[in-house]
C-alpha cells in the first residue's frame, strides 16, 4: 500500500515545473531530486541496501557515458557517438592512481566489452569500485544504442552510514506525467528495499537543481 | 577431499578483482530479499520435502535494539537448501556425508537449511542470537512431525493402507529432530570456543546464508568462522581431521559490505567462488544461483 498519493505529487511537481521552467527559469537544465530522509534505521544492525532500478524516462540525457571496448564495440561507440577506450588505452593509465580517479570522475557511468570485463580490473585496480562505477557488461548480440538508454536510465538507491540519500530521478525539461512517473516509481522501488518498509521513511522531498525543496511524505 | 578441490576451479586471488566481477554483473530492480516481509507463515518447498515455516514480521519491523533480520526468511536461503539437497548435486554428496557435522551461523529463525540438511547428516548445529530461537525451535519442532500436518503420504498408498510408508516418514521426522541441536551464538558477544557444545564435535561444514549485509558484522562473523574452523581441525574424536569447509551464501547488495566481508574472508581462509559448473542439472535453485542472477556461494578453508 503506498502512502503517497499521485494527486499530491502532482501538485507538488506542478508548483516545482513552474518555478523552474517560469519564474525562475535557468540557463541550464535543472536536475530534479529524490531526497530520502530514513528513520528507525539501525546502520550498525540492518541489511545494508543498494539496488537499481530503471527508470521509464532518461532522468538525465546529457549523462556522460564511456564504452571500455574492444574494436568491434569501439566502432559501434563511434557509430553512435558515445566515448570510448581501448585496452591499449587503458593501459597507458599505466596503473596510475590519479589518472584512474580522473577517468572515474570524468563519467558518469561505464559500459563494457563483455569479454574485457575480466581485464578490467587488472588494468584499473580498484579506481572505478571505489567510485562505486561499476562498468555494464555488453555482448556483441546486444544493441548499444539500447544498452546506453538502459544505462541512463537506472538510477542507483545505496544506503552509506548516514541515513539520507538522493538520486536524480528527472529534470525540469519533462512533462509532468513523465516526472510523476519516474517519481513514483522511484518511491515504491525504495520502498521495497527497506526492511520495514514505509515504517523506515522518515521524509521524501523533491526539488530542481535551483528551486525550493517539495516535500511529498 | 583433494580430488574434489579442481572442482572450484582457481582460488580467489585478489578479494578487489572478485567484487568488481561479482557487483559488474548484478541484476536491476531488486529488494532486499525477503522472501514475503508480511506473512506469518509461509510454505517451503525443498526438492520433495515441504515445510511450513512460521516468521515474525512483528518482530521485523519492531524497535529491537540488537537487530531484526532473522525474524523472516530471506530468499537466498531456500536456494541454497535447494542446491545443496538435489539429488543431482555431486558436489554437496562429498561435504554432507552421513558422518558429517554441520554448523550453521546466522540460522534465524526459518530453520530451513536445519531441516532440510539434517536428513544427510549426523548432526546439524543451528545457532543464532537468542531472539530468534524460541521461534526457530518451534519451526524445526512443527515440521518434524510434532504437528499433526504432514502431508498424506498419497491417496493410493492411504487406500491401500500403508501403514509402512506412514511409520517410515515418522521415524525419518523423529531422527531428523534428534539431529539438530539449537543454540546461541552471537558474533559479536561470544568467542565460539567457549561453547561446550562446540568444543568436541570435530565440524566438518559450517554454514552461513544472507549473513553478509552490515560492515560492522563482517569482522565478528569472520572471526567467528575461524574460531570454529580452529575448533574443527583440533577436535578431540579425530585430531588429524582437516579444517571444515566454510559455505557463505549471500545475496549481493552492498558494495562497500561485500568489499569488506572479501578482504576479511580472504585474509584468514583460502577461498573460492562455486562456479555454475557445480549448479548445472541441479534444478531451479541451481540455476537462480548461477553468475549474474544476484546470488553468490563462497567456499572457505582455514589457511
Amino acid at each position: 500500500m503506498s502512502k503517497i498519493s499521485v494527486a499530491g505529487v502532482r501538485g507538488n511537481v506542478k508548483e516545482l515545473l513552474t518555478f523552474s521552467t517560469e519564474t525562475k527559469k535557468r540557463n541550464f537544465l535543472e536536475t530534479v531530486e529524490l531526497q530520502i530522509g530514513l528513520k528507525n534505521y539501525d546502520p550498525q544492525r540492518d541489511k545494508r541496501f543498494s539496488g537499481t532500478v530503471k527508470l521509464p524516462q532518461v532522468p538525465r540525457p546529457n549523462m556522460s557515458v564511456c564504452i571500455l571496448g574492444d574494436q568491434h564495440d569501439i566502432d559501434r561507440a563511434k557509430h553512435v557517438g558515445v566515448e570510448s577506450m581501448s585496452v591499449e588505452d587503458l593501459k597507458k593509465l599505466n596503473k596510475n592512481k590519479k589518472l584512474i580517479k580522473k577517468l572515474a570522475r570524468k563519467y558518469d557511468a561505464f559500459i563494457a566489452s563483455e569479454n574485457l570485463i575480466k581485464q578490467i580490473p587488472r588494468l584499473l585496480g580498484p579506481g572505478l569500485s571505489k567510485a562505486g562505477k561499476f562498468p555494464t557488461p555488453i555482448s556483441h548480440n546486444e544493441d548499444l544504442a539500447g544498452k546506453l538508454t538502459d544505462v541512463k536510465s537506472t538510477i542507483k538507491f545505496q544506503l552509506k552510514k548516514v541515513l539520507c540519500l538522493g538520486v536524480a530521478v528527472g529534470n525540469v525539461g519533462m512533462t509532468e506525467d513523465q516526472l510523476i512517473a519516474n517519481i513514483m516509481l522511484s518511491i515504491n522501488y525504495l520502498v521495497s528495499l527497506l526492511k520495514k518498509g514505509w515504517q523506515n521513511v522518515g521524509s521524501l522531498t523533491i526539488k530542481a537543481s535551483m528551486s525550493p525543496p517539495k516535500r511529498l511524505y | 577431499m583433494d580430488k574434489f578441490l579442481p572442482l572450484l576451479g582457481d582460488e580467489i586471488g585478489d578479494p578487489d578483482e572478485e567484487c568488481f566481477l561479482l557487483l559488474s554483473n548484478k541484476p536491476d530492480n531488486r529488494d532486499l530479499g525477503f522472501v514475503d516481509r508480511t506473512r506469518p507463515t509461509i510454505p517451503v518447498s525443498i526438492n520433495s520435502q515441504d515445510f511450513l515455516i512460521h516468521q515474525s514480521p512483528s518482530l521485523l519491523t519492531s524497535a529491537r535494539g540488537a537487530g531484526t533480520t532473522g525474524a523472516v526468511l530471506w530468499k537466498v536461503t531456500p536456494l541454497l537448501a535447494g542446491w545443496l539437497t538435489h539429488p543431482s548435486n555431486v558436489f554437496a554428496s562429498r561435504i554432507l556425508r552421513p558422518t558429517s557435522t554441520v554448523v550453521e551461523l546466522g540460522a534465524g529463525t526459518s530453520g530451513v537449511l536445519a531441516l532440510s540438511l539434517a536428513p544427510l547428516v549426523a548432526g546439524y548445529i543451528a545457532t543464532d542470537q537468542q531472539y530468534c530461537l524460541k521461534l526457530l525451535r518451534k519451526n524445526i519442532s512443527e515440521n518434524s512431525g510434532d504437528r499433526q500436518a504432514d502431508p498424506p503420504t498419497s491417496s493410493r498408498a492411504k487406500a491401500a493402507g500403508n501403514p509402512d510408508k506412514r511409520s517410515k516418514r515418522a521415524t525419518e521426522n523423529a531422527r531428523r529432530k534428534e539431529k539438530i541441536t539449537v543454540l546461541p551464538l552471537d558474533w559479536q558477544l561470544t568467542q565460539a570456543t567457549s561453547i561446550p557444545e562446540l568444543q568436541d564435535k570435530g565440524i566438518d561444514l559450517i554454514i552461513a546464508a544472507d549473513c553478509i549485509y552490515n560492515e560492522s558484522l563482517v569482522q565478528p562473523l569472520v572471526d567467528t568462522m575461524a574460531d570454529l574452523s580452529g575448533l574443527g581441525r583440533t577436535g578431540e574424536h579425530r585430531p588429524d581431521r582437516p579444517a571444515p569447509f566454510v559455505m557463505v551464501a549471500q545475496e549481493l547488495r552492498s558494495p562497500d559490505v561485500l568489499e569488506a566481508f572479501m578482504a576479511a574472508f580472504c585474509s584468514k581462509f583460502t577461498v573460492w567462488r562455486l562456479p555454475d559448473a557445480l549448479y548445472e542439472g541441479c534444478g531451479d535453485s541451481g540455476r537462480e544461483l548461477m553468475d549474474g542472477g544476484g546470488y553468490v556461494v563462497h567456499l572457505g578453508i582455514l589457511k
